[in-house]
Order: structure tokens, then sequence, then C-alpha cells
């Protein structure tokens, strides 16, 4: 049977690389006794796959995992088993079964939702948040130097976000931090990282931003 | 604690952030402020490193399983981080609590490798702690050293307050148990120095012990300042390995490192005698833990960690008494969990075909064998038993059993050298190669290579190699521009260490306390991560000579005189300096001693759990 399970991803574990999370969790099945099945072959592995990689840094409640199992057991059980083992910052808060049919999480969940928190620079002027968000949305091309891989080489070129960008808010201003909240795309039909959607606001708009101090969480995604 | 806002941000900024947070699983979250004792394990260089030494996760779960101890780590920050820490002034903190380093009661570094060292002087500077032993009072922790290089302690005297001579299990508790006592009735440096070093063997304090010098350098006299205290430090041994700490819980860390896998220590010591190994004579007489005791500590680390490997670790895996049905049991034990084992390197003349057969059950790992010298007149000087016929015996079983991946680690610089010697390198090589190809076309399996990686040989402490003066650099070039030209087959690749790097090693190794001041020197000219070939600057080195007026011929190339007293013969690490002055004579005939398992050899091991046990 095949399970997908909805995890979270927090505090200091946020620097985890994608690479490091699928060891974590190969060592972790490893330490239950969950019927996990194997890959034939040179190296055996356990036969997972991950949904789309998380930027390092940000914090995600909802992040996925595909798992393949000799036996049936009940979804339940197997978040409960996994649990036991995994560290506290990385938790499964959701389970269930799917079948062959199930598209892949890379296909069925292409938009996530952030908060995101930054310091601004603004010290004496007066801005207006809102409005500053509402004349950015209006923009039809808000371009960033995105770094892409050609052949063997790593070169930068200019994309246009815009049309990524599904909503965007200030949530909370409170002295000179802002709270966004940002629904986007996350996945190979178009891709924003929230640091990449910051910087655009501090280049399109009056909001100034000190890009060093963000904090973001995803909150959601589907 | 350090500002964890800041932190945070310059986590954001460098490369591998998961270096520096900790939280791995079977870390300790021990309340800092309920501790009576808090250690901080230092290792000298990137996490990623310090995180694959055994000593580490022995030291840590055995402070921390004690309820009155905490042990938190640290490790030196990368160039980036530290960068950032300095620019935000963040010191340097635990992984654990993010507690400023200089906040600990005992700061203990582990002495690896002599190239770490520059890397102890950045981290107490990054800790704020002041550099020197004698600038440092009660507001400041008291800095210990241990590992395999604290048996040459003198090069490091001026800023390690306390050695610990030898295995750790048992005396790192002993210095714990006293400082809690000294901590209970107002702590006075001086006097719980002192006491350590009166109480409990294996300490060496250098700050109580003065040293003279001849004209020509050499020492002239070694003397104790205080009374009471021994004039010869006797290293510490643990006795019975199946009574000791053992820990059934190792960290494991979240980012890739060295060694990712269990490393279950199935022995200490080793009886080969090989003449250039310090391990072989520092850590005599070989002590095993019993098979029984084996398979319950891999069970429980396999369950505590998930690893999918574990390495049997000692210094030469093959020589374990009961190898095959160790092998054997584990993998039955744990063939269910697609768990595998692996040999960290085979010796020639132990390998069988059914080990091969066995560890290859779950998964293959490429072979690494050390024949360390190319002819055979040279292997009997270095007292390396193996032969032509060893090798041929097994990369014909590891060919057989469809490896193709082979290394083979040799020496240059060994005593008595000569061309034909190093030529025999290549030999070697080429027949292996040969062996390959010569096979029938059905069992030629695999994309065969060859890695022959040669090493520049650097003379260490109590070895019987000590007396002997290191190649000069230009002569190691030499070596290494003949064979190079004798490389010449795409399926061979030939890999060879920096002689430079060898050079700085050699004068540090067999250093007296004068060396402090260079090691100093090398720090303030910009030395760190001395290990790494990325950032080793031998041009700083140079400046660093230059500046601390000493002469590195002295301390690498020349042959010493064997009346000369060397800086390190205060430590009893058991073999006798006669037993080492014999081997010494006998590597000049090519003579061999046999292993210490067919008969004792006498080397002036007091008490050696060997004798009468095989003899």
């Amino acid at each position: 049977m095949k399970i997908r399970a909805k995890y979270t991803k927090l505090g200091y574990l946020k620097y985890l690389s994608h690479l490091d999370l699928i060891r974590l969790f190969n060592r972790s099945l490893t330490r239950t006794n969950l019927p996990v099945k194997f890959s034939e072959g040179y190296n055996p592995h356990p036969k997972l796959s991950l949904g789309n990689p998380l930027p390092l840094g940000i914090e995600s409640m909802c992040e996925y995992f595909d798992i393949e199992l000799t036996e049936n057991i009940s979804p339940n059980d197997f978040m409960i088993t996994l649990n036991k083992v995994l560290p506290k910052d990385i938790k499964i808060i959701e389970a269930f079964e799917i079948d062959e049919f199930t598209p892949s999480i890379s296909t069925s969940i292409c938009i996530s939702v952030y908060d995101l928190v930054v310091d601004t620079v603004n010290l004496d002027e007066e801005v207006d948040y809102n409005l500053e968000i509402t004349k950015f949305l209006n923009l039809e091309n808000i371009e960033i130097e995105k770094k892409k891989k050609k052949g063997r080489n790593k070169i930068t070129a200019k994309v246009n976000i815009r049309p990524f960008l599904h909503k965007l808010s200030v949530e909370k201003i409170e002295k000179n931090i802002v709270k966004f909240n940002a629904t986007v795309m996350t996945g190979e039909k178009g891709n924003i990282k929230p640091i990449e959607l910051l910087k655009a606001i501090d280049f399109y708009t009056m909001i100034k931003l000190d890009l060093d101090s963000f904090e973001a969480i995803k909150i959601d995604s589907f | 604690m350090i500002n964890k806002k800041v932190l945070d941000k310059v986590l954001k900024r460098v490369e591998k952030p998961a270096r520096y947070i900790g939280l791995e699983e079977n870390s300790h979250n021990k309340d800092l402020n309920n501790s009576k004792v808090k250690f901080v394990f230092a290792f000298p260089d990137v996490y990623e490193v310090g995180m694959s030494h055994l000593g580490l996760h022995i030291l840590y779960n055995l402070i921390n399983d004690e309820d009155d101890y905490v042990c938190e780590r640290t490790f030196a920050p990368w160039f980036d981080m530290e960068a950032h820490m300095r620019e935000n002034n963040i010191e340097l903190f635990s992984l654990e609590s993010k507690e400023e380093v200089k906040n600990f009661d005992i700061l203990g570094f582990t002495l690896q490798y002599e190239l770490s060292y520059t890397n102890i002087l950045n981290m107490l500077d990054l800790a704020s702690i002041p550099i020197y032993s004698k600038d440092r009072d009660e507001r400041y922790p008291i800095v210990i050293a241990g590992g395999p290089c604290a048996f040459n302690p003198e090069p490091l005297s001026d800023f390690i307050d306390l050695f610990l001579i030898g295995e750790g299990e048992e005396a790192t508790l002993e210095i714990l148990e006293l400082y809690k006592k000294h901590k209970e009735s107002g702590f006075k440096k001086e006097n719980f120095l002192y006491e350590a070093a009166k109480s409990i063997e294996g300490v060496y304090v250098p700050s109580f012990y003065e040293v003279g010098y001849n004209q020509d350098n050499t020492i002239s006299f070694r003397k104790t300042l205080v009374p009471g205290i021994p004039e010869t430090i006797k290293k510490r041994r643990v006795k019975n390995l199946d009574k000791m700490y053992s820990p059934s819980k190792m960290l494991v860390p979240y980012i890739e490192t060295v060694h990712d896998r269990i490393a279950l220590e199935i022995f200490r010591g080793c009886t080969h005698g090989c003449r250039f190994c310090q391990a072989g004579f520092i850590y005599r007489p070989i002590r095993e833990k019993s098979v029984e005791n084996l398979i319950t500590q891999a069970k429980k680390l396999v369950e505590s960690t998930g690893y999918d490997t574990i390495s049997l670790s000692s210094l030469s895996s093959c020589d374990y008494s009961q190898l095959d049905l160790l092998i054997h049991r584990l993998l039955d034990n744990l063939e269910n969990k697609y768990v595998g084992v692996s040999l960290p390197s085979l010796r020639l003349d132990s390998i069988s075909i059914d080990i091969l057969k066995e560890i290859e059950r779950v998964r293959k790992t490429s072979l690494t064998f050390a024949p360390e010298a190319g002819s055979q007149r040279l292997r009997d000087v270095i007292n390396k038993g193996v032969d032509e016929i060893d090798l041929e015996k097994a990369v014909g079983y590891a060919f057989k059993e469809g490896y193709s991946k082979i290394k083979l680690y040799f020496m240059m610089g060994l005593p008595t050298e000569t061309n034909e010697d190093l030529l025999g390198i290549r030999d070697l090589s080429y027949k292996v190669k040969d062996m390959f190809f010569n096979r029938p076309k059905e069992e030629k399996i695999g994309n065969f290579q060859l890695t022959t990686s040669v090493s520049c040989f650097v003379p260490k402490p109590f070895t019987p190699f000590q007396w002997f003066g290191q190649n000069s650099i230009e002569e190691f070039y030499e070596k290494i521009d003949l064979l190079k030209k004798t490389f010449k087959d795409p399926k061979i690749k030939f890999n060879y260490h920096d002689p430079r790097v060898s050079y700085i090693e050699a004068i540090i190794s067999r250093g007296d306390r004068r060396i402090s001041n260079l090691i100093f020197k090398a720090w303030e000219c910009g030395c760190k991560f001395d290990g790494w070939s990325s950032s080793f600057n031998f041009e700083n080195w140079q400046n660093a000579i230059d500046n601390s007026g000493i002469d590195p011929y002295f301390y690498a190339n020349r042959n010493r005189d064997f009346e000369e007293i060397l800086p390190w013969d205060f430590i009893n690490a058991g073999p006798t300096k006669k037993t080492l002055l014999r081997e010494y004579f006998k590597s000049l005939e090519a003579k061999k001693t046999p292993d210490c398992r067919e008969v004792c050899n006498g080397c002036g091991i007091d008490n050696c759990e060997m004798r009468g046990v095989f003899n």
C-alpha cells in the first residue's frame, strides 16, 4: 500500500536540506518496525518520495511525502509509530492512503501560502503599506533575477513572477516589523521563493526591507 | 546564551547552517544551571569531521549519563561562519544550549592531528578566552586536552592547563569529580590543577614542570617545580573493555559527515608492531570486546540511530580473533533491517573470501589495502608483515567477488628507502591492474579503477622511527616526480600528499615547548584548518617559522641522537625506550619482529593483558 503523509518542518530544523530530510526519514523508518518497502539492487533504500524541496531556512506546517509499504496498516498507526522516532520539530500531522492513480505530490500540490515577517527600514517616512501592496499587485511585470542551470553552467535570467503571485496582503504592522501573507505558486509550472518576493517588494515599492531579517513559514499548501 | 535572533540571521547566510544547530537524534537537552560541572567538548575542526570521531560519542554519553554533569559540544566554525560571528559579536557557543563556551567550567579539546592546533587557538580567541594558560584565572574555563597527539603534549604546553595521556573513559570522570569537589569549596585553579596532577594517573600539568636546553638546542634537563607530582606520567589504559563504558546511543548528524554510520569499536591496541605506526605502540596492548557484548551493542545502536551501516572499528579490524563469527552473527541479527557491515581497512594477510562474502550480503563497498611500501625489503624494514602473495591472494578474492574498485595506500620517505623501493609502488599497482584484466572475460565484473595514494612519511614519537629525520620537501618532490612519470595508465589514479603539509606536521609532532610559540605565530599569520588542502597556506607557515626563530631542520629533518632527552621521554606510553631502540636497529637490517600474538617480544608494558595468555 501507499501512504501520503503531511509533516511539519520547524525551528532550527528549517536548516535541513532536502537530502538531509530524506536521510532523516530513511533512518527513522529503520528505527521503527514499519513494513517499509525497499528498492531492489545495489543499495537498497526505502521507497520514499518527497514533495518539492522547501528552500533552506523556511519553516513549514505542510510538507508531504509518499511511502510504499509491503503490508496494509492504518495510516493513523503509521503516523503514531513514525512520530515516536522523529524529532520534535519534524512530525507527521496527517496521513492517508493513496493508490496508483493518485497524482504525485508535485503535480497535486503547487500552491503555497506563506506568512512572512520582516524588519522594515522605513524610519521617518510615512508609507501606506496597503496602498503600496495594491500598487505592487497592479504591476503587470514584476521581474526578478533567478539563477538557472543551462547545461553545465549557472546563469542568471530575468523572470516575471507576477503570474505566479496569487495573493499578497499586509497582515500586521508593528513598530518596524511588517507581516505579509502571500499565496504563490511553488513547483515546476512556476515558483516564487519567499526571499524573491521580499526582494521584489523592496525593489518595486516604497516599503524598504532588511532582507536578512526575514522569517518565513509555510502555513498551507494545496 | 548568545543572541538567537542574530544567530538566525547569520545562519541564513552561511554554507551548511545545520553544522551549527545541534538538536540531533540522541543529543542531550540537560539544564546547564542544574548541573554541578559544565563540560564542553571541543573538536578543533569542522562539524562533519568532528562528528565522525568515535571518542566524541563515547565521552559525550559517558558524561551526560551522570546526573551531576553536563557535556555539550562545539566545533571550529567554517570560514564563512567565523566571519559572520566576528562581525556580529557572536562568541564561540555550544550546539546544545547555544551557551558561550566561556561560561563552561571545563573546555576539553581532543587532539587527533597536529594540523588542527591552530584551530584550537582560533577557537579560544573566538570564545574570548585568553589563549595562554598563564593569562587565564578563575573567570575562565579550565582548558584540558587529550587524544593521541597528547602523547607529546609539549608543543601545546603554553596553551593547555591540563593534559590527559591515554584512554579517557575512566580518567575523565575522575577529573570531573575532582572539579566538583573543588567547586563546592571555593574553586582555585592552581589548587585544582595541583590535586589533579598529584592524584589522577595520566594527568599532566605542564606549568608544574621546567625544561632546560643545551647550546645545541637539545633538552638538558626536566624537573618538577612543586613537590608530590610524578616525574613520569603514565598513560591511562582501560583494563577490561567489556566492563568499560560503551554508549548504547550515538549522536546522529542531520548533514552528511565523513563517517555517516555506526562505529562499533571491536578492540583497542594492535599486535603487529609496524614501526612507523604511533597508534600501534601507544595503544598497546590489544584488548578485545566479546562477540556477545558487541552484538548487544550493535542492536542497541541500530535501534537508537537508524543507521544502515555498521563499521567495525579498530586499528586493524581483520585481526579480531572471531571476526567470521562476529560478522555472521551481526548480519543474521540485522539483515532484515537492511543493515550492512563494513571494514574500514583490510589487512592483506588476514582477509578471507568468507569475510568478503559475508560483508557483501547486503551491500558492496570499495576495498582499501595498505601495503605501505613498494618492495618486500622496505616492508620488512617497517615491519609490515605482508608480502606480495598476500596482496595477490586478497585482490584475487576481491575480483572474484565482484569488487572492481581498489585503493592502495603507500608511504614515501621511509628509513633506508631507495628509488628501487619507490618504483615498487608502481610495479605493485600495475600488477593489481593486470590481475584484473588477465581474468577470464566473464569474471571481469564492473568498471576497474585503482587508486594509488602515496603519503609523505612523518616520524612520530613513541615509534622506533622517532629518531629518524624526515626527508626534506625537495627530496619528497623528487620522489613524487619519479613516481608520477611512471604512472601512465588511465585506469590507475595516482594521488600524493602535499610534502609541505607533512613537513609542518613533522615539526610539530616531535616538537618541544618552544613549538608553542610557532603555533601562536602561525595562528597570528592567519593559519587555520591546516589539514584542509583548500586552506593550508605554506607561505604563512614559513612566515611563522621566521617570526618564531625556531630551526625547522632541528625538529623535522635531523637524525636525532640516541642519547638525547626527547621532549616526550617523561611519558610512559607502555613500550620502553629500549624496545623502540631495539626495533630501530632491527629495521636498519630489515629484520622483522613477530606479531605479539605469536610470541611476546618483551616490549616492557607492565601487567600486559597479553602476557601469559598467548605464550
